[in-house]
């Protein structure tokens, strides 16, 4: 028996050790010479038009530094990023869909700081819009240079304000205002089935690869989700937020919602719920106008945007939104930083870059003096631009449990959505789970 | 004898050279991960039963059991009753025997991503087929996989579609290797169709249908990649209604990265596991015939 | 009487074609959306006869991914899979069953043991074990464990082929074997010339299952294949999304013909098991 033990603790201490030697076995960076460097770089921007643009992008840099050859790959699947991280095979450079993750995987030290290679290359930061800047810094130093900015608005579609006998250059400036207008727009069958819906507060929302709408709703409310080094998610704006998020589910019935919902086609499709013009109000990106625009040109005329409302009383919050970027990272234990650095630097602080990529995926460019950018000359994308520099763009907090946070929120929302859980309950108990997970992970 | 031994062990070899390589190292490293706070990137650190005793403590791992448990009661009896009574029908040579074949097990190849995209369409609970369908005989439109009372049944329709061909063909080289004789000697004692399924069919598959079971409730308890394709963004949705076992130890390990409390729940259902198919094979031990004896 | 047969014929018939409709259908769907264009595949009522069909959806899609590469990556996996299964597994089924040899149960109990692990624990130990052995950035991490009797996938696993192709040699007749024995023939007679031809069907159906699940094979391959010359067919159709936007009718098309090769292998194999009665030593 004790044979078996030593034998048990004796490999894994061997394999462990193997990692250990791993996630430093490969980085001897040659940058130097004529010799030809290879950076891989894994993407999240998927195949087709949005890969040919950094192919294009990819190709101008290698015009420019001929010694150095990029490849890029299309890979979203974290487990598949942290394997290869933890083995000490990571790729050069890797570009995140979003800056959920950075501070988590940051605090274990599996992301480099860019701080010293930021200060060693002298890059101005001040050319980044600020709330970029912020989504990519954790404890102080930054651990990935911000590409393409995207926050939300209240997109919403005229033609159903005027059917429903709203003004249609009037979209609600307060949140009792937009449920009393959605509750107007709202058309439910005598089945209880939900044809046409003002507003769904769910929607589009993590399942779509977006964030739960309670974040953005808790900063709209007044609250915060982590406040003075502690943990808030039970704040009683949150509660209050997560209660008028409920109320439009305790109208119409939580399945029904669901229902709704479910029986669209897929987000940014000509059948999705906004585009197919069954909901009336959305909040989403600049990139659903692109979207609209293509699938169904008669609409997209037609779609208004507004900086979300606030509660009576509070305008000043008026055009919360989250904010965040497309943080372009370095893992730990990469091939050739150096290298690696140069390039996301060039990549993400040349504004011609910038421009072409945000006029591509109409997402808001990293940079604040971009020139030629036809789409800031647009009344409704500024409207997110404008957002996206005011004190109301919050970033979600960076902390070593940020994915499990986000992760659990949107559990949390559900629950109560569903009518599983009171709006206090399920924030309490968030609150207690999150702490736990916090203290543990310090 | 010797040379015999000599035999068994090069008849092994393979198979002990690939355990010995590729799976004991990977497993006794996992196992030690069990012991210790793993964040993946980070060493180790020694926490003892920490682990083990968090996840007795954890509603939500509790809920995983109750959905894997639900799935797999239910999906293990349909599949094989799906799989071999298909399998009955298209035993004995009818025309178009080869078409029919093929069209129950053509869903079994399809790539998951396919697979899931088609049955979001047939789910769906305003156009969808099956609600169509509902709807001839007046029955209300159901949420099907957004209805938290109902995501784990649809998930079920999917993967037993999916599945039921595979059993087919295990089934049918069973039933292949059932003697004719041991037929045409009921036939002439004159026993009925029923008669001839339960005295001889049945025991003389026995063994494959016990290798179902087995393969089926080992499936069922790591069931993973047709919940993980539709809820990609968000696991376990509906209110976590279809987040089952390997699917929280999926998103504790590559999510939240704690490799340790994943790697004790990987233990845990091992553990469990191994004591059912110990059990299974207990009951096996008494109920099913062997050709061979034994 | 005979009216009775025909009676009866025509019942099975008509539950096969409901059947068979029942597990085509998703199918059918698929091939029909295969031809919409993108935003056609969500019109309402659903169209399974699209009126304007796009075949150029099926030459796009073989561009829009370098969906040749792909498939031969999935070819060669598969094919390694199949015959590195056969070779491994027959015998080892063949020792935990016809074979007897002290500790043969408790040995056997360890296969099945491994069938049980979930594949996420150990995933990222046997990467770096691929990683030392300088198997990154082939094939071999998928191509070289079968032939040692492992791979691991969602459905079917070296394991399982052990213990399926014991259940079939444990359904021989045992006095076969040991009246051949007593004849004084060679284990490896026995297994060569009698248990191997006598469960064609089972180390056919192993075949397929090996083959099958190495085709549709999702997560191995995502973890341990890093670069884009390397990816599978079943990885690869990953493409086809981006970030906002999925080419539907595109990944449709390419899913059909990723199912097409292993469609065909099937019609084929499946006449085997017919032959499979009149070959088995079984019956006289």
């Amino acid at each position: 028996m004790r044979k078996a033990v030593t034998a048990v603790a004796g490999a894994a201490v061997l394999t462990v050790g193997l990692t250990a030697c791993g996630s430093n076995g490969q980085n001897s960076n040659g940058a130097s010479g004529s010799h030809i460097i290879h950076l891989t770089m894994w993407q999240q921007w998927g195949g087709g038009h949005e890969q040919a643009a950094l192919n294009k992008i990819i190709g101008e840099y290698e015009k420019l530094h001929p010694n150095v050859r990029i490849t890029e790959l299309p890979v979203t699947n974290d487990a598949k990023i942290l394997t290869a991280i933890s083995g000490g095979t990571p790729p050069s450079i890797i570009d995140l869909g979003t800056s959920l993750e950075v501070g988590q995987w940051a605090s274990k030290g599996a992301l480099m700081s860019l701080t010293p290679y930021i200060k060693k290359n002298h890059v101005n930061t001040s050319v980044y819009v600020p709330a970029g800047l912020k989504a990519v810094t954790y404890n102080g130093h930054m651990y990935g240079l911000p590409f393409m900015n995207f926050d939300v608005g209240l997109l919403y579609n005229k033609a159903l304000f005027k059917a429903a006998g709203l003004n249609p250059n009037k979209p609600p400036t307060t949140t009792q205002q937009l449920q009393a207008d959605a509750y107007k727009l709202t058309k439910v069958s005598s089945n209880g089935t939900i044809e046409q819906l003002g507003f769904l507060p769910q929607y589009p929302g993590q399942s779509n690869g977006q964030v739960t709408a309670l974040e953005m709703l808790g900063w709209d409310y007044g609250g915060q989700w982590y406040q003075n080094g502690h943990v808030s998610a039970n704040n009683p704006r949150n509660i209050a937020a997560l209660n008028w998020e409920a109320s439009f589910y305790k109208k119409f019935g939580p399945q029904n919602m669901a229902n709704f919902l479910h029986s669209a086609g897929a987000y940014l499709t000509a059948k999705d719920p906004f585009e197919s013009g069954k909901l009336a109000m959305v909040y989403d990106g600049p990139w659903a106008l692109d979207y609209a625009e293509a699938n169904v040109p008669q609409l997209a005329k037609n779609i208004g945007v507004a900086p979300f409302p606030a509660p009576a009383g509070q305008s000043s919050r008026t055009g919360t939104t989250f904010i965040d970027t497309n943080p372009q990272v370095i893992p730990s234990g990469a091939a050739h930083p150096n290298a690696a650095f140069k390039f996301i630097q060039w990549e993400t602080t040349n504004p011609q870059v910038a421009s072409t990529f945000a006029t591509l995926v109409y997402n808001l460019p990293q940079l604040k003096n971009v020139p030629n950018f036809k789409l800031a000359s647009d009344p409704r994308f500024r409207v997110f631009m404008q957002e996206a520099d005011s004190a109301n763009a919050h970033v979600w907090p960076q902390l070593p449990i940020s994915t499990e946070y986000g992760v659990k929120l949107d559990e949390a929302q559900d629950a109560v959505l569903y009518g599983k859980e009171t709006a206090k309950q399920a924030l309490n108990g968030l609150q207690q789970t999150i702490s736990a997970a916090l203290k543990q992970s310090k | 004898m010797r040379k015999a031994r000599g035999f068994t062990l090069l008849f092994l070899s393979p198979w002990l050279i690939g355990f010995l390589g590729l799976m004991l190292v990977p497993l006794l490293v996992a196992l030690y991960w069990s012991f210790t706070n793993y964040d993946v990137f980070q060493a180790p650190q020694w926490v003892g039963l920490q682990n083990y005793i968090a996840i007795i403590h954890d509603p939500i791992f509790w809920q995983s059991v109750g959905n894997t448990l639900y799935i797999t009661v239910i999906g293990v009896p349909t599949g094989i009753i799906a799989g071999l009574g298909t399998a009955l029908l298209l035993e004995k040579p009818i025309r178009g025997m080869g078409f029919y074949r093929a069209a129950i097990f053509l869903p079994t190849i399809v790539p998951p991503v396919a697979v899931a995209i088609v049955w979001l369409w047939i789910l769906n609970p305003d156009y969808g087929l099956l609600n169509a369908i509902l709807g001839v005989f007046h029955i209300r439109p159901l949420g099907w996989l957004n209805d938290p009372h109902l995501a784990k049944v649809s998930l079920l329709m999917m993967v037993v579609w999916g599945m039921t061909g595979q059993i087919m063909i295990v089934m049918l080289a069973g039933l292949k290797d059932v003697p004719v004789e041991l037929y045409e000697a009921a036939m002439i004692d004159g026993a009925s169709s029923w008669n001839r399924f339960r005295k001889i069919t049945l025991p003389m598959i026995g063994p494959v249908i016990f290798y179902e079971v087995v393969v089926g409730v080992i499936f069922y308890l790591q069931f993973f990649t047709q919940a993980f394709v539709v809820t990609a963004n968000n696991l376990g949705e509906p209110v976590n209604s279809t987040l089952f076992y390997a699917l929280y130890l999926y998103q504790n390990a590559f999510d939240f990265q704690k490799m340790g409390y994943a790697a004790a729940m990987a233990f845990i259902l091992f553990i469990v596991i191994v004591i059912v198919t110990m059990l299974l094979f207990w009951i096996n031990r008494r109920v099913v015939f062997y050709g061979g004896g034994e | 009487m005979a009216g009775g047969l025909r009676a009866r014929l025509l019942t099975r018939h008509v539950v096969l074609i409901i059947i068979a409709f029942i597990f085509l259908l998703p199918m059918l769907w698929m091939v029909s959306s295969s031809l919409k264009s993108n935003a056609g595949i969500f019109t309402f009522p659903p169209q399974l006869f699209p009126p304007h069909p796009h075949l150029s959806n099926y030459s796009h899609a073989v561009t829009y991914i370098p969906f040749f590469t792909y498939l031969r990556n999935s070819a060669v996996v598969s094919a390694a899979t199949v015959v590195g299964t056969l070779i491994s597994c027959t015998p080892a089924a063949y020792a935990f069953s016809i074979l007897r040899w002290k500790g043969r149960d408790v040995l056997f109990y360890v296969v099945l043991a491994t069938i049980m692990i979930p594949f996420q624990v150990v995933m990222i130990p046997l990467y770096i074990i691929f990683r030392n052995l300088g198997w990154l950035g082939t094939l071999l991490p998928l191509t070289v464990p079968p032939f040692f009797a492992m791979f691991i996938s969602s459905y079917f696993s070296a394991g399982l082929a052990i213990f399926l192709l014991r259940q079939f040699f444990r359904t021989l007749p045992r006095d076969l074997f040991e009246a051949a024995m007593i004849d004084g023939a060679a284990p490896w007679t026995t297994f060569w010339r009698l248990a191997l031809p006598l469960s064609r069907a089972g180390l056919i159906t192993v075949g397929m299952f090996a083959f099958l699940s190495s085709w549709t094979m999702f997560v191995a391959p995502l973890i341990m294949l890093n670069s884009n010359t390397l990816l599978t067919l079943s990885v690869g159709l990953q493409q086809f999304q981006s970030q906002h936007f999925t080419a539907w009718n595109y990944l449709m098309a390419a899913s059909f013909m990723f199912t097409l090769p292993v469609l065909l292998l099937f019609i084929f194999a499946q006449r085997y098991f017919v032959q499979g009665i009149a070959l088995s030593g079984l019956k006289g």
